[in-house]
């Protein structure tokens, strides 16, 4: 489809004037963006094969249209080189495979959801991709610069634009983009894309909105089953349960190096830790109504009565990542309007071509 | 001396060209009118939008009224919801009432 309309050019004199430009007009996050020059651009769309009319998708609700050159200026802006845009374009290939209008759901919910962008694969090495030490915020180019691209997607091309469409209260640090890659030379487990229809030699993106993470500090506990607890005890407890009510919550567990080495010395493998979590993820109806997050006054058998956090033992995703200098793990719920939605990373112009 | 010129691609969205939604013909008068009131499903919905269909039934007697409810607050209508709002509805209101 290539009915999308070219971006209009703007001239400005030089490359500073330029990045004021680009503050001045409100594209920018705040921080400062590399100019969108039509040079770049190109570089960008080339990279690719892409035509710069070509429609990637449409957000009804919002009546926006997300052409190829736009998807690529907002790539340049938030710093991503040329071979980062594939990654970003499988995100968002994931968001309207979906649902597009899911756009809305993330980013005007009163809420805060953020966006994750997690990827599986060889490309993880090809762009150099941190998956291991600071695992979410590391300070690799490509890990800053393709989460950040979505958020000024979102912004210049969705609308979401602070106190207009973005009507979040509080705010999280996520909805700043977030994009990293699970440890899958260091794990024990199948990398996620292989629970997910893909082989370990294909490179995948698996895009989900998500709520902050928290850590979840067992450092001292010596069987798998204290770690397992832990992780459902976070569960029970994060951000105490926005939509618990609804019970439609998935979590993402990023099982940090040394739980993961504990957890695999033990044999227990994902399908068991996920049932193992699953069943103990819960709370009683009292205590949700004790804390607020569900209506009325509690009575009969709500003290007895068990709201688990998830809908089913592979609504707990896990994966691992993070560094070895320390015993963590990290725990991110998985907020309701983008589910985790996995898809395939096309790098060359002729993978692209081939669908 | 020419002045270096720096060419920017303007990042912002495009509009999905001219498909305008023009509005439903306003009814003239409410009497006797059927009323959907569509929920967005926001705990506080319901009773907002029976107590406005409750006034405007005293002021000017409505027909029948219907309440049905969105499966999201912030995704459009599902196409059989749409319909059903269609088959019974003279006049809709909506809000958010969260």
């Amino acid at each position: 489809m290539t009915d999308g309309s070219r971006a209009t050019q703007i001239e400005v004199p030089d490359t500073l004037d330029a990045i004021e430009e680009c503050h001045r007009r409100g594209w920018s996050d705040g921080l400062p963006v590399i100019p969108p020059t039509a040079a770049r651009v190109s570089a960008m769309l080339d990279h690719v094969g892409l035509a710069p009319a070509h429609v990637l998708g449409e957000v009804p609700v919002r009546r926006r249209v997300l052409t190829g050159e736009r998807a690529a200026a907002n790539a340049v802006m938030a710093g991503c080189l040329p071979e980062h845009f594939p990654v970003l374009l499988a995100a968002l290939e994931a968001l309207f495979e979906h649902d597009a209008n899911i756009v809305h759901e993330i980013s005007a919910a009163t809420n805060a959801p953020g966006f994750l962008v997690l990827v599986n694969g060889p490309v993880r090495q090809r762009i150099a991709l941190a998956c291991t030490d600071n695992v979410l915020s590391a300070t690799n180019r490509a890990n800053a610069t393709i989460g950040r691209a979505l958020r000024l997607i979102f912004m210049n091309v969705f609308e979401s634009r602070q106190g207009v469409l973005d009507r979040a209260c509080m705010g999280s640090l996520s909805k700043s983009g977030v994009c990293f890659g699970e440890d899958e030379e260091r794990s024990p487990w199948p990398p996620l894309q292989t629970t997910r229809g893909f082989t370990a030699a294909d490179s995948t993106v698996t895009m989900m909105s998500i709520q902050d993470p928290e850590m979840v500090g067992n450092r001292y506990g010596r069987t798998a089953e204290s770690i397992m607890d832990a992780v459902a005890d976070s569960i029970a407890t994060h951000g105490l349960g926005v939509h618990f009510t609804f019970m439609e919550n998935a979590w993402l567990w990023l099982v940090g190096h040394w739980h993961a080495e504990m957890l695999a010395r033990a044999g227990w493998d994902r399908p068991r830790m996920q049932r193992y979590v699953f069943e103990r993820a819960w709370r009683s109806r009292a205590d949700l109504k004790r804390l607020g997050m569900m209506r009325g006054e509690i009575v009969g058998d709500d003290a007895t009565a068990r709201v688990p956090a998830a809908a089913s033992p592979d609504d707990i995703l896990i994966v691992k990542a993070g560094g070895d200098s320390g015993i963590y793990s990290t725990l991110i719920k998985i907020y309701i309007g983008m589910p985790a939605t996995t898809v395939r990373v096309r790098e060359s112009p002729t993978e692209r071509s081939s669908r | 001396m020419t002045q270096p010129t720096v060419r920017l691609v303007d990042p912002t969205g495009a509009h999905p060209g001219d498909r305008r939604f023009p509005l439903a013909p306003r009814p003239r008068d409410l009497r006797g009118k059927r009323v959907v009131l569509l929920d967005n499903s926001k705990a506080n919905a319901e009773p907002i939008l029976r107590a406005i269909a409750k006034i405007l039934d005293e002021e000017f007697g409505l027909g029948e009224v219907v309440h049905l409810t969105k499966h999201s607050a912030s995704l459009p209508p599902r196409p059989e919801l749409a319909a059903e709002v269609r088959r019974h509805a003279d006049v809709v209101i909506t809000g958010v009432g969260d």
